[in-house]
């Protein structure tokens, strides 16, 4: 019984993200692929949702699985799995800004890149909703970054900002959203 | 940080965490991402792209080639001869293989051919008593590919081994100048195994 629990112990403890996207690379099962998508989909969604609206969020998550699959070679196991796929969720989304013609005819600017973005949220229009409203996207991202569970490294990786930029954004990001956050108490 | 702010803080953190639990995945982008893993796994069966259909099928293409290279080869060997024998046409009705009892072709290999025309001259010597000449049957030599073929005047295919041909030449029995066409005469012994060949001038009389 004690070697039972102690073989699912450790055949458990093997399957983690990196594991199962190392195999994957390797054979392209698609059951890896499933584990892979329902270990993540939820985080990596919400992020998307956090930082746009509802369908834009739908269509760059779906785009970012496909990519995950087109591009599973560019894989590197040196960090988690689902830092690399925020990565190209990241980078999905701030290419869909920069086709959207709004964005076209001024320098794109991600700290620039204010509350125009989450049209949709006014359909759940939640509490939290209303507060990130207020944050710059680069503000937003970091803050929902740290949400989710990324270090500052990872963080300044996925944006491409320097650890001290991320670090000024995320007490920025607080800031403002505790003061909004207590106004709507009033 | 006073501890006001660290339970704004602590509330916002919730209110993240809160938000993430009611959201819900839209089901749409789950069919679409499987559709693709489903597309790029190797192993799964695929209709007409299955491998293992392309490796039959190039399994098949191949055999297909070989069999159409032998046909042709085959063809082309015959439209040979016919060729160089002026005719369109050639029906043998029987055919009739002379070979020696020693001789077996999977055993005959080129480095020792002299060896084996020895063995098989002496074999013939033992027999030579019988050779005395019983018949003669005139014939055309049709073709010299893998021994001689002869065509009777009674439309027999007589096939003559290349050892035989072999010994016939070192022991005289064929003569050397003939050629591919020629109209020759077969001399059997009693037997009625080949004793001798030999080059007619005179056109066939059958």
């Amino acid at each position: 019984m004690g070697i039972t629990l102690a073989l699912k112990g450790f055949f458990s403890a093997q399957q983690t993200n990196e594991w199962l996207m190392q195999k994957y690379v390797i054979s392209s099962d698609a059951e890896l692929m499933a584990k892979l998508y329902e270990n993540c989909q939820k985080d990596l969604f919400h992020f998307l949702l956090v930082n746009a609206n509802a369908d834009l969020a739908a269509e760059v998550s779906q785009r970012t699985w496909l990519k995950v699959i087109e591009k599973k070679h560019m894989y590197q196991t040196d960090g988690r799995f689902v830092a690399w796929l925020f990565t190209l969720g990241r980078n999905q989304l701030i290419d869909e800004y920069r086709r959207d013609s709004r964005w076209q005819s001024a320098d794109f600017d991600i700290d620039t890149l204010v509350a125009q973005v989450p049209e949709g949220h006014g359909e759940t229009s939640d509490t939290l909703s209303k507060l990130l409203d207020t944050l710059p996207f680069a503000q937003r991202e970091a803050f929902s970054l740290q949400q989710e569970g990324f270090g500052l490294q990872e963080i300044s990786r996925i944006t491409y900002a320097p650890i001290e930029t991320v670090k000024s954004r995320l007490r920025y990001a607080r800031r403002s959203l505790r003061k909004a956050l207590e106004s709507s108490y009033e | 940080m006073n501890d006001d702010e660290k339970l704004l803080n602590v509330e916002l953190d919730n209110l993240y965490k809160r938000h993430k639990q009611n959201t819900q995945v839209p089901r749409h982008i789950k069919r679409q991402v499987m559709a693709a893993a489903n597309r790029a796994d190797y192993s799964k069966p695929r209709s007409w792209k299955n491998t293992h259909w392309l490796s039959a099928i190039a399994t098949v293409a191949v055999f297909a080639v070989l069999v159409n290279m032998f046909i042709v080869r085959k063809d082309m060997v015959d439209l040979l001869d016919t060729a160089a024998l002026g005719e369109h046409k050639r029906d043998f009705v029987v055919d009739v293989v002379h070979r020696l009892e020693s001789e077996s072709r999977a055993t005959v290999a080129q480095n020792e051919r002299q060896q084996q025309l020895e063995k098989i001259y002496h074999d013939y010597q033992k027999r030579k008593v019988v050779l005395a000449a019983h018949h003669q049957q005139a014939a055309q030599l049709v073709a010299v590919s893998d021994g001689w073929s002869l065509k009777t005047c009674d439309d027999e295919l007589v096939q003559i081994s290349p050892q035989l041909v072999s010994l016939f030449v070192d022991w005289e029995q064929i003569e050397t100048d003939i050629a591919l066409g020629d109209q020759v005469d077969i001399t059997f012994d009693s037997q009625g195994r080949i004793a001798k060949i030999r080059r007619v001038t005179e056109a066939m009389q059958c």
